[in-house]
């Protein structure tokens, strides 16, 4: 998969191997209201990400006895407190909990 | 071109009308086949859009062994369908034989407090996380046990990503969806207050690959 | 009580069905394919961050060259 030596040929499409701007272009649309939904939804799909992930982690932790009790006072207190300003984001955005699923193609959807 | 499913090569798809309007024409290797549709622009990537799809592929695979594709798959035109064939035949080939006359269904189960409803009030941070790791080990425990119950009836079960509750894959032939359903009342009146839903049954599209993948 | 049928669970049915047809089935991947994420800054930009940093450099050495 290698590209064709051009003169004025992006960075991004030498690392890629193909025209990947080109690609990019013809997918994604001009209308900025629709390109700042669009990186909203990513943006906060990450933090629920990172969110189950930390929540993962505590509850491991807890139910291993390795917390103590101010420790899970003070990680229980940050993801709920997480959890809440997500919902707030979530309903300032129009956007359900299940919109918050980005399709990474074949990686598979993130959540 | 959006592809549809993967099919037997000496298969014959029936004559049914794709979601851009129109015919869906099939594309043969050696081994096996890709039912397409030559389509103007990319289909709409939407709900009903899918829908749509999915009555298509449904259509098809209760009249030919296929592997359904996932939704929206567009590829540029028929060389690169024939080059994806050649690379993936044997694997294909092999899936098609596994699969055959069998679907999916999908479990859902509940139970008292399963809605993780954020509390009014302000509960402590402690009893916020002992809360949510309750949640955690009753979904698990609900999962085992249906995924044990399930397995008298299903050829194989796969759990699904846990963010949108307990949910279970169960692959069968289609008539044995009433013996999953008289294992699974069982379930519901051993387990006083669990509840399962059912969906399907429709083309197997969580078990299309072989090995499991920890999430689907 | 029985197991409740599809059509009176149609909601839910609905989008555990969905829910399958676009993470389930086949997935064919790689440059024949148009278009397979949704949001495909996201894609190219996993690329981007895979890539070896050696190449990454490589090719902003050239472009300084060429442009120079």
């Amino acid at each position: 998969m290698t590209s064709p030596e051009r003169p004025e040929e992006p960075v991004i499409d030498r690392i890629l191997g193909y025209d990947a701007l080109d690609a990019l272009s013809r997918r994604v649309t001009a209308d900025p209201d629709q390109v700042e939904r669009g990186l909203v939804q990513l943006v906060l799909t990450l933090v629920e990400l990172l969110r189950q992930l930390m929540e993962r982690q505590a509850i491991h932790r807890l139910d291993a006895g390795a917390l103590t009790e101010a420790e899970t006072e003070r990680v229980g207190e940050t993801l709920m407190l997480l959890e809440r300003r997500m919902a707030e984001l979530r309903e300032h955005f129009g956007l359900k909990p299940e919109d918050l699923n980005i399709d990474l193609g074949p990686l598979g959807r993130l959540l | 071109m959006l592809l549809y499913a993967v099919i037997r090569a000496e298969a014959e798809s029936p004559a049914l009308v794709g979601v851009c309007g129109g015919g869906l024409e099939t594309h043969r290797d050696a081994e096996v086949a890709l039912v397409a549709e030559a389509c103007d622009r990319p289909p709409e990537n939407s709900r009903p859009m899918a829908l749509r799809y999915y009555e298509i592929v449904d259509q098809l695979s209760r009249s030919v062994s296929a592997l359904p594709i996932r939704f929206p798959t567009t590829v540029g035109g028929r060389d690169d369908v024939i080059r994806e064939l050649a690379r993936r035949a044997p694997q294909w080939r092999r899936r098609l034989d596994e699969l055959d006359g069998l679907a999916e269904m999908v479990l859902r189960a509940s139970w008292p407090g399963a809605a993780a409803t954020p509390e009014s009030g302000h509960p402590s941070g402690s009893a916020y996380l002992r809360h949510r790791a309750a949640l955690v080990h009753t979904a698990e425990q609900t999962a085992g046990q249906l995924e044990r119950r399930a397995r008298l009836v299903c050829r194989d079960v796969r759990r699904l990503s846990a963010t949108q509750g307990v949910r279970l894959a169960c692959l069968l032939p289609r008539t044995a969806e009433l013996e999953l359903r008289r294992v699974l009342n069982e379930w519901q009146q051993d387990e006083v207050g669990r509840e399962v839903t059912l969906g399907g049954p429709w083309p197997p599209f969580s078990f299309v690959d072989v090995q499991e993948t920890a999430y689907r | 009580m029985s197991v409740p049928s599809t059509t009176a669970s149609n909601d839910v049915a609905l989008v555990d069905l969905l829910d399958r047809v676009i993470s389930g089935g086949v997935v064919i991947s790689g440059d024949i394919v148009l278009g397979i994420a949704d949001v495909d800054l996201v894609y190219l930009g996993l690329r981007l961050v895979l890539a070896p940093a050696h190449e990454v450099e490589e090719s902003v050495n050239l472009k300084r060259v060429r442009t120079s």
